[in-house]
């Protein structure tokens, strides 16, 4: 009974650009589009030392449609590697760089295979054991229909692996890309579903495993924590997922709680101090700090200087540094009112409460209806709720100004 | 909220006041002067906070300087039961408040409690005056909604500033038309990004077609090289031709050249040899002419030198040089001393007073030191009797003066002599003495007899009583010795003289002639004895001058005797030599001794001269004639001359020697050297010198041609064994060459052109795939997007705080104001007694009150009471507004005072209806009014008690 390796990655997103970092400057952002590149030599690094059998990249390789050359080029660079150590790699292509695209394409070494735009299946023998792979790439940049139902149902022999980049379907938080369910990939009898396009690394299912890799590096504030890809070593009765990191930078939140602190001073001691704890974990970091128990610490920050400066000072002991330290923002916790005039502020709170989609819809269209709107992403519930407490806080803050 | 109880610590005139009320009605009644108004302002002041100092309401601090402050206990139905104390403090005062449950809480909690109002707000709503009341005038419509909105006008004025700071801020961070508000500008960057990014794609679809080109370029170069090596091969064979073929030819000539000349060895550099042995044959002819004419100049060069005797002469004499010195300083030096001794001579012959003759007689006088010796001591002879002489002399007069004295001492006792009367007296004395002695004995026994007439007695008695007791006793020694006694007694008495008087008599007259006899007997003694005395010292003088005048005439004799033999003994001498002897004899001998040097040194100066004589007479024989001081500088002089004319003469010798041996030496090499040339000539087999540089030149010419050809066979053979096309011809091989040569430089060019794109593609290509430029402009676009949304947020939340108040505010304003105002005409109605039927506002937003028949009045064309009731009606309507948000007390202050007896009833009735959801406290000081009100209304009466507890 024949032990297959392989490595199983997916979205690579290689030479994206890294959403919400306002304020970075281009030293900093040299820096974080660099890390993609990085995570990416961190995994050719592991291929060529362990040289699995073969790999299987499962779409999103590229951020864009039109696949940036410098990504292709080091991708190129990466299969080159592996080919001369001889690893065969499967690809298919996701929605992010589908086949429509207009981009120049770069040669790639012939160890390389490409799934075609309809369901096929690619053979390859690994010493005694035939492996069966199935898969496809996008055709263009939306898949709604459920491709899965162009997948074969496994043979008796050899051990078959499903390709699939999508998302499960009634998954509301993600647009739909090829949905498929569960269960529908269990029937197909395949021994590993290797899915692709959710970035948040997960196991849909043991049975045979049906996984998520996450993508390679974070890219934004929502994909936080350490990222990689899964080694699996797998027969046809069981497989082993191991997990290996591949973050060159990490996204953090990381709560700081500043009880016991007096002075401004000790609070930024206080921040070095965990800022420095989680570097120690997890190298360098895209930090989100958290101020928590600020009771004793709110005047006194705010009488030295604006939240906004407070930042600045925080960022300016990590410029130019490494383990490289990007302080993306600081979240203070929200000012007690209790000295805002209660029967001032809950009628308009009320008024805002009250507010349906549609009125806030109404109160954007300003900026939506002009092309502002192109470059924006549209009001979510989750976004209007909080634009709620941040009115409220606002309203708060500026009555407490008039006294 | 009801206040259940005030209790006033000291509040203007109120110290320790603590007054109990209870929900619904309260009435406060008391006349003027009695604290209504303190009390009013009391719960205010607690309330709210004690007013500034700098402000203009009173603080009511009490002139007592008491406790400043109180309590209020409130009753509260969301809150439950509290209690607010306030009391001196900061300017405000300080506040506790306590729940029922014994929490405690400051002025934070009591905002919260107070519900959000402050004095203002709680002043425009629920407490009032009939002054106050009258501010309603002034009132629009929009006042009349902030008051509505029941936060006072303060807190409203906030959120309208809140919405209008925060609608500008909004449009300063974005205008739909603007290009200056930044969210304009972010989106004027994105677009800009957006066609960069558009841009940067272009230049990467290079790629492509650039890769098929690096391709292409690759192939022409291949065989562009390929050509060109083949080029170069056939250059490298048409130079190899070029260079071996005027080769060849040359060979050929140089070997007919070589033949044509005739084959003799010439010998090895002979042409150098000969040259440099001519030449050396030249130079030694010319040596030996110039030797021989300088050794006829050397020959005729004579030198004048005196012979050797004369020589060693002179220099024996130049040698002596300092014995002549010495011998001419001799003879000065002698010539000087004698003159020196001549003068000595004549002053010791002044000193002894000599003349000539005595002078010259004196070299022969005997100076000897025996002479001198043999005169002295008959000198000294001569001498010594002399002094004896004279002290003999002295002698003598001293004696004749001894005799004289005693002489004349002799003669003063003579005259001192006891006179013959006094000898008589002296003769009858001793009877006298003899009488008088007798005289003196007789008296004193009387005297010793009137004493011992007792004694007598004494032993009478005695006597008798020794005899009669020893009578008595029988002792009969006692009797003998009382006998004896008896008898002694008895004598004694009986021996007593007879004539006293008259010896007493005679003792009186000789008495004093008794001491002068005395003393005249001793004087007489005396005188005997010194006249002795002196008799025998005369006699001694007078034997002493004879003694004295004898030796005298001894000692003569003896002086004449030695100047005798003196005499005897100079007698000779030409000169006295006895006077000072010692002293002339030094002179004398010095005298001798100074002639004797004298004449020696006449002797060594004559010695000298002649042996200077002598030697000048030598020098001159051989120099001819010299004066003496210079001689020998002359001397010396020749003595030099003839040494240097010696070193000459010898130099002369040598170098006429060393000539001759050269010319010898010269002549012998010339000989060897003409040997040499000879044998030259002969090897060459020529006799004479054209011949021999005419066999050279030949020679030559044939080395040369040998060497060229052995150069072209050297080059020849680097070309290998390789035969040759011989038939071309040099011009044919020069065109074809050229034509290569054209070819491959066209070709290199070819290729540096193709090489040069190539590396120019590789370049552009490696730069393709490298550049992040649109990753970077990419990563930028996303973060302007990203401040983009952050802006945007910022912009909605503006907005929606914007929005949100003014559609709170025109809520208010739209569906709580009619209703307020429905509630305040209904009242007002009522109050009216159906009068007005509305109170209403105009277009301009001002109060009015419309009449039944729809007559319409402006505030302050109303009567003083009927716009107090409108006022009212408002305030109260208003307070029923906001009873749930702010379920205050109302306190009133006399704000019925107007009111006819109908329409107070009618105001009775609506506050009763206000009752459950107010508290009411109406202080008035109409007691009539009181009666209007029902028994139930709680009654307080104020001022009757200024101080303590008011029920």
């Amino acid at each position: 009974m024949e032990t297959i390796r392989f490595l199983h990655t997916a979205d690579l997103h290689l030479d994206s650009p890294f959403k919400g970092m306002t304020a970075a400057g281009s030293n900093e952002l040299a820096r974080l589009q660099q890390s993609t590149f990085a995570a990416f030599d961190r995994f050719i690094d592991y291929a060529v030392k362990v040289q699995p059998d073969f790999i299987v990249i499962v779409g999103d390789l590229y951020d864009g449609e039109d696949r940036s050359l410098r990504a292709q080029i080091r991708f190129q660079q990466g299969m080159q590697r592996l080919f001369e150590k001889e690893i065969p790699v499967f690809i298919t292509y996701g929605n992010h760089d589908h086949l429509a695209g207009s981009w120049t394409r770069v040669s790639l070494p012939a160890n390389v295979q490409v799934f075609s735009e309809e369901v096929e299946q690619k053979q390859l023998s690994v010493r005694d054991e035939t492996v069966y792979l199935h898969g496809f790439s996008y055709p263009q940049r939306h898949v709604t229909e459920p491709m899965i139902a162009d997948y074969p149902v496994a043979s008796g022999d050899g051990i078959h692996i499903g390709l699939l980049h999508g998302s499960v379907a009634g998954d509301a938080a993600h647009a739909v890309y090829a949905p498929f369910t569960v269960s529908e990939l269990q029937e197909k009898n395949y021994h590993y579903w290797a899915l692709g396009h959710i970035h948040k690394r997960q196991q849909l299912a043991e049975e045979p495993p049906v996984v998520y890799p996450g993508n390679l590096q974070g890219r934004h504030r929502k994909e936080q924590g350490l990222k990689g890809f899964y080694d699996v070593s797998i027969t046809r009765e069981k497989a082993s997922l191991k997990f290996v990191g591949t973050s060159d930078i990490v996204f953090n939140r990381l709560t700081v709680s500043c009880e016991g602190i007096d002075y401004a001073d000790d609070w930024v001691t206080r921040c070095q101090e965990a800022i420095a704890g989680l570097v120690a974990e997890s190298g360098s970091a895209v930090v989100e700090l958290v101020m928590e128990d600020m009771e004793g610490l709110a005047n006194d920050l705010q009488r030295a200087s604006s939240e906004a400066e407070w930042l600045d000072i925080l960022r300016e002991q990590y410029s130019g540094i490494e383990p490289f330290v990007w302080i993306s923002s600081i979240e203070w916790p929200a000012v007690s009112n209790d000295e805002v005039p209660k029967a001032l502020l809950e009628p308009v709170e009320q008024t805002l409460e009250s507010w349906q989609a549609d009125e806030w819809d109404g109160l954007v269209k300003d900026i939506y209806s002009h092309r502002a709107g192109r470059y924006l992403e549209r009001l979510t519930p989750n976004d209007t709720e909080q634009l709620k407490q941040q009115a409220a806080a606002l309203l708060a803050a500026e009555l407490l100004k008039e006294g | 909220m009801n206040i259940k109880k005030i209790v006033l610590y000291g509040f203007g005139r109120h110290e320790n006041v603590e007054i109990n009320l209870q929900a619904g009605m309260n009435l406060l009644y008391g006349p003027n002067e009695a604290g209504k108004t303190t009390i009013q302002q009391a719960i205010l002041h607690i309330l709210f906070g004690f007013p500034q100092k700098n402000q203009q309401e009173l603080r009511y601090e009490p002139k007592t300087g008491g406790k400043y402050g109180g309590c209020l206990y409130i009753e509260d139905a969301e809150f439950g039961d509290w209690m607010i104390e306030r009391v001196r403090g900061k300017s405000s005062g300080d506040v506790t408040i306590r729940f029922e449950d014994g929490r405690t809480a400051g002025e934070e909690e009591l905002k919260v409690l107070l519900r959000g109002y402050d004095r203002q707000a709680f002043e425009a709503v629920f407490s009032f005056s009939l002054f106050q009341l009258q501010g309603l005038e002034k009132m629009d419509e929009d006042d009349l909604s902030r008051t509505l909105l029941a936060s006072g006008t303060t807190g409203l004025d906030s959120l309208w500033k809140v919405e209008k700071r925060l609608e500008k801020e909004a449009s300063d961070l974005f205008k739909k038309s603007g290009r200056v508000p930044p969210m304009n500008q972010k989106i004027a960057e994105i677009k800009e990004l957006e066609q960069a990014m558009q841009k940067e794609q272009q230049k990467l679809a290079a790629f492509e077609p650039l890769t098929e080109r690096q391709q292409e370029l690759k192939k022409q170069v291949k065989a562009l090289r390929e050509e060109e090596q083949q080029l170069h091969k056939q250059a490298d064979e048409q130079v190899l031709a070029m260079q071996v073929v005027p080769l060849q030819q040359q060979e050929r000539q140089l070997t007919e050249q070589l033949s044509a000349l005739p084959d003799v060895q010439f010998p090895a550099e002979g042409i150098r040899r000969y040259e440099e042995l001519a030449s050396r044959q030249a130079e030694l002819e010319i040596k030996k002419q110039r030797l021989l004419k300088e050794r006829q100049q050397w020959q005729a060069d004579l030198v004048e030198l005196r012979p050797d005797n004369e020589r060693q002469l002179l220099e024996r004499w130049t040698a002596q040089e300092a014995e002549w010195h010495r011998m001419r300083t001799d003879t000065l030096s002698a010539e000087q001393e004698i003159r020196l001794l001549e003068t000595k001579k004549l002053q010791l012959k002044h000193r002894l007073a000599l003349t000539d003759i005595q002078l010259e007689a004196i070299g022969d006088l005997d100076i000897s030191i025996q002479r001198e010796r043999q005169l002295e001591p008959l000198i000294e002879q001569q001498k010594d009797a002399e002094q004896q002489i004279k002290a003999l002399n002295r002698m003598l007069a001293e004696a004749e003066n001894e005799r004289e004295e005693a002489e004349q001492r002799k003669q003063r006792l003579e005259q001192q002599a006891v006179t013959q009367e006094e000898m008589k007296k002296l003769e009858k004395w001793p009877e006298i003495k003899r009488r008088l002695a007798e005289a003196k004995v007789m008296l004193s026994v009387a005297d010793q007899q009137s004493t011992s007439r007792m004694v007598p007695l004494f032993l009478l008695v005695i006597g008798l009583m020794i005899g009669a007791y020893s009578m008595w006793q029988q002792q009969w020694l006692f009797v003998i010795v009382g006998v004896v006694s008896v008898a002694a007694g008895f004598w004694l008495w009986k021996k007593q003289p007879a004539s006293l008087e008259e010896q007493l008599e005679f003792i009186r007259a000789n008495e004093p002639l008794a001491a002068e006899m005395e003393s005249l007997t001793e004087r007489f003694e005396v005188q005997k004895r010194e006249q002795q005395l002196i008799f025998t010292e005369i006699e001694k003088m007078e034997r002493k001058l004879t003694n004295l005048v004898s030796e005298m005439e001894q000692l003569h004799q003896q002086k004449q005797q030695a100047a005798n033999e003196l005499e005897k003994a100079v007698q000779d001498d030409p000169i006295d030599l006895t006077f000072n002897i010692q002293e002339s004899f030094r002179l004398l001998r010095e005298l001798q001794d100074t002639s004797a040097e004298q004449q020696t040194w006449r002797q060594r100066l004559q010695a000298g001269k002649q042996q200077l004589q002598e030697r000048i007479d030598e020098v001159e024989e051989l120099l001819g004639p010299v004066p003496e001081s210079a001689m020998y500088e002359r001397l010396r002089q020749e003595l030099m001359n003839q040494k240097e004319l010696l070193g000459k003469y010898h130099s002369r010798e040598q170098t006429l020697d060393k000539l001759q041996s050269e010319i010898q030496e010269t002549e012998a090499l010339l000989q060897s050297i003409e040997a040499e040339i000879q044998t030259l000539f002969d090897l060459t087999k020529v006799s004479e010198k054209e011949q021999f540089y005419t066999a050279y030149q030949d020679d030559q010419q044939a080395q040369l041609l040998k060497r060229q050809l052995r150069e072209v066979h050297s080059q020849l053979s680097l070309y290998g064994d390789e035969p040759l096309n011989a038939d071309w011809t040099l011009p044919e091989l020069e065109r074809s060459r050229e034509a290569t040569a054209e070819r491959l430089t066209a070709l290199r060019e070819e290729v540096t052109e193709l090489v040069d794109e190539q590396v120019k593609v590789d370049h552009e290509l490696t730069e393709l795939g490298k550049s992040g430029a649109l990753s970077e402009l990419q990563q930028l676009f996303e973060m302007r997007k990203a401040e983009l949304a952050d802006l945007a947020q910022q912009w909605t939340v503006r907005k929606a705080v914007t929005e949100a108040i003014r559609q709170t505010m025109s809520e208010w304003k739209e569906h709580q104001l009619p209703a307020v105002l429905k509630l305040a005409n209904e009242w007002f109605s009522r109050l009216t007694g159906g009068r007005y039927r509305t109170l209403g506002l105009t277009v301009e937003g001002y109060f009015q009150a419309v009449t039944y028949d729809g007559q319409s009045f402006m505030m302050n064309e109303l009567s003083q009471a009927t716009k107090e009731q409108a006022y009212l009606s408002l305030r109260l309507a208003l307070a029923s507004a906001l009873s749930d948000r702010a379920p205050f007390p109302i306190i009133m202050d006399d704000p019925f005072v107007h009111f006819d007896n109908e329409r107070l009833s009618s105001m009775i009735e609506i506050i009763k209806a206000l009752e459950p959801s107010h508290q009411f406290l109406y202080f008035t000081c109409h007691s009539d009014r009181e009666a209007k009100w029902s028994s139930d209304v709680h009654k307080v009466e104020i001022g009757k008690k200024v101080k303590g507890e008011i029920d």
